[in-house]
């Protein structure tokens, strides 16, 4: 059996090249840099290391090698008689390798399918929708979004050298595909649960795991601390990370049932995953791409408008919200570009046109304040002490930017 | 992952934030040890790092001299050992916040009595053992006649600083280029109603020149004490660990640093020893 993954970086080594390779497929990577081509044909082998409080595993993934997603024809040649086809490039990324993608469905004979893990809540009829721009019968083929459990904080290692890459996440290993939308049989992959309501899940995976996650990773930002880890020991962040998930489990209880929506247990169990140190996560990494994090429909934004549909107050969420608004960090181009357009058009242009909320709503006014009493401190690397009186660490300048900032 | 703090075990009612640092730590699955020569008697050659970073928490010349050594044979240290040791002069650390541009207090350093008093003519006086980072930062020598008295501080040079007395006291602890303030007022604290140390917001001018200390003195933790006399601020104090007294969620941020400051020596998971015997491996 032979499975392509399109996309070798942390999710696509660290949990979709592993799955498939358990579960005896031949693993052929796609990759865009060069370098991790001749890393993965010179070394063959990668690592995965899975971390759990100060218990951890390493498994050796063997068995791969790499083609360049520059040169259509090998990655053509290698799907046309793939298996199973699976993404892991961030939905940034999605647009770039649907060309690839169609030319190599183009060469089958037969029906594949495509497992997008990609964060996005239709991952599957999206990469769809760009395929059949270059492949307009896309119909014959399977595409599904992948919900992975999984969360895969870093590579270590470096691709110019010989030594395998190592990744790290932690240990859960099973991943959720949409049924409905692929072709039977269905690839026998360890770990995979094929479900009728994907939709569902992944809102439910969006409004709680992630929403909690990005609350960390705001309010830890915003408070100076270097790690999702770090953050959550934080009192007030913790109770601001569970309010959070609270009102997006209510919220998914009240629109789906509570089957979807999990249990308040399942939500201390989410709390214990952001305590793991192991993973080394970063607040910047969990916190960048402030602007797709902020969309109508996602983590935070989509389970605020969703929990005030229902009649539920999203205190937390909103709190998160305004936190995100204020995210900046010099490697995450997203951020810059949401500060730069904060400066340029304020919060009422940004509210409108990335999270699709009309600044004159409740909501939109609850956002707007609370973003007002964070930005009036934030920024410069200025550190929030505490919340329950706006502290911070170093007085708020008033010069002409700061009042940009809090147009 | 292995941390090293070069101190004496605080005691039990101490309020050093050292020990939930090191709980921390540990509960983030590291270790977390107390480097100490308590009473001890030790082979100098057999002096080399042991842990992944050590941590120079103690001034105390026992401290100094095994963090020395320890910095010799190889070791990691946050704070390099250089800048802490040199920290331990006042006199040295005064010359070079001088030299930086740093507002300081018009500054000696003598031996004998007979400086102490020609000093003690020249208006009042802060007098303090030249040769600690410690002690008492505030102690303020305002007659001649105490002189004689204050000249019981050690055997070595004293260092003694104009005192500044404008009400404000202020005490920034820096953690890694992260800077918070408390501030305490002298006034109060002469009338017997000293409300302790609480943290305030810091302007944009001690920020800087907070900074200007650790780049002067080659320190990324330390503690800077300011005095505001006359609206101009002045710092009379530098140490190279902060107490990081009333600090929000000081231990928390002090081990975020310092777990982050480990981090890029670290290549192998603490629970992983075994190397590739340890592997599951997914063969072709």
């Amino acid at each position: 059996m032979k499975a392509v993954v399109i996309g070798p970086g942390r999710v696509g080594c660290g949990f979709v090249g592993q799955q498939l390779r358990a579960s005896g497929f031949e693993v052929i990577f796609a990759a865009r840099n060069p370098q991790v081509v001749a890393h993965l044909n010179r070394v063959g082998r990668y690592r995965i290391r899975l971390v759990g409080g100060s218990r951890a595993e390493e498994i050796l993934v063997e068995g791969i090698r790499a083609v360049p997603l520059s040169n259509l024809d090998a990655v053509a040649r290698e799907i046309a008689d793939a298996d199973v086809v699976a993404t892991a490039v961030t939905v940034a990324g999605l647009p770039d390798i649907a060309r690839p993608l169609a030319v190599g469905l183009r060469r089958r004979a037969a029906p594949a399918n495509v497992l997008a893990f990609e964060n996005l809540i239709d991952a599957g009829s999206q990469l769809r929708a760009l395929v059949a721009r270059h492949l307009p019968d896309t119909g014959l083929h399977g595409f599904s979004g992948a919900l992975v459990s999984r969360a895969i904080a870093s590579r270590l290692g470096d691709v110019r050298g010989n030594k395998p890459l190592t990744f790290v996440g932690d240990a859960p290993a099973s991943f959720l595909v949409d049924g409905q939308s692929l072709r039977w049989p269905l690839p026998a992959i360890e770990g995979m649960v094929a479900v009728e309501d994907y939709r569902m899940h992944a809102l439910s995976k969006l409004y709680t795991f992630s929403a909690g996650h990005a609350t960390a990773a705001y309010l830890g930002h915003l408070k100076g601390y270097r790690y999702i880890h770090t953050a959550i020991r934080d009192a007030e962040i913790r109770a601001a990370v569970l309010g959070a998930m609270h009102e997006g489990h209510q919220a998914l209880s009240a629109e789906y049932g509570a089957r979807f929506a999990g249990s308040g247990e399942d939500l201390s169990a989410i709390v214990a995953r952001f305590d793991n140190a192991g993973l080394n996560d970063p607040v910047s990494r969990v916190g960048r791409e402030p602007l797709r994090k902020l969309g109508s429909e996602d983590r935070l934004v989509g389970a605020a408008r969703m929990a005030e549909r229902c009649g539920i107050h999203p205190a937390y969420l909103i709190l998160a919200i305004a936190a995100a608004l204020c995210f900046e960090h010099e490697d995450d181009p997203s951020s810059l570009t949401l500060q730069s357009e904060l400066t340029a058009g304020g919060v009422v242009r940004v509210l409108r046109d990335t999270c699709r909320l009309t600044p004159s709503s409740p909501l939109g006014r609850d956002v707007m304040e609370a973003r007002a009493r964070l930005a009036s401190g934030s920024g410069d690397g200025n550190v929030l002490l505490r919340l329950r009186d706006m502290l911070w660490a170093s007085e708020t300048d008033p010069g002409p930017s700061r009042t940009a900032r809090t147009a | 992952m292995r941390f090293g703090f070069v101190m004496r075990p605080p005691a039990k009612d101490s309020s050093s934030v050292i020990p939930a640092v090191m709980r921390l730590l540990s509960e983030w699955g590291a270790t977390a040890d107390y480097v100490d020569l308590s009473e001890g008697l030790i082979d100098i050659s057999t002096i080399r790092a042991r842990h992944d970073l050590y941590v120079l928490a103690s001034t105390t010349a026992t401290a100094l001299s095994l963090a020395g050594a320890m910095y010799a044979a190889g070791a990691r240290t946050l704070n390099p050992y250089p800048s802490v040791a040199m920290s331990h002069d006042r006199i040295v650390v005064t010359r070079m916040l001088q030299a930086a541009g740093i507002p300081v207090p018009q500054a000696f350093f003598g031996t004998g009595t007979a400086a102490l008093a020609r000093l003690g003519e020249g208006g009042p006086t802060v007098l303090k053992p030249s040769g600690s980072s410690g002690g008492p930062a505030f102690n303020a020598m305002r007659e001649t006649d105490e002189t004689a008295h204050n000249a019981s501080l050690g055997h070595g040079p004293f260092f003694a600083q104009r005192y500044l007395d404008d009400g404000r006291a202020l005490r920034l602890s820096c953690i890694g280029g992260q800077i918070f303030g408390v501030e305490r007022s002298w006034t109060t604290r002469s009338k017997g109603r000293d409300t302790g140390w609480r943290p305030v917001p810091v302007s944009a001018e001690l920020c800087t020149i907070a900074r200007l200390c650790g780049q002067a003195v080659g320190l990324c933790l330390y503690e800077v004490d300011v005095v505001e006399n006359g609206g101009q601020p002045y710092v009379v104090n530098v140490s190279p660990f902060p107490a990081l007294t009333e600090v929000p969620d000081a231990a928390l941020r002090l081990a975020d640093y310092i777990y982050a400051e480990a981090h890029p020596s670290i290549d192998r998971h603490p629970a992983l020893s075994g190397g590739k015997d340890q592997d599951r491996v997914f063969r072709s």
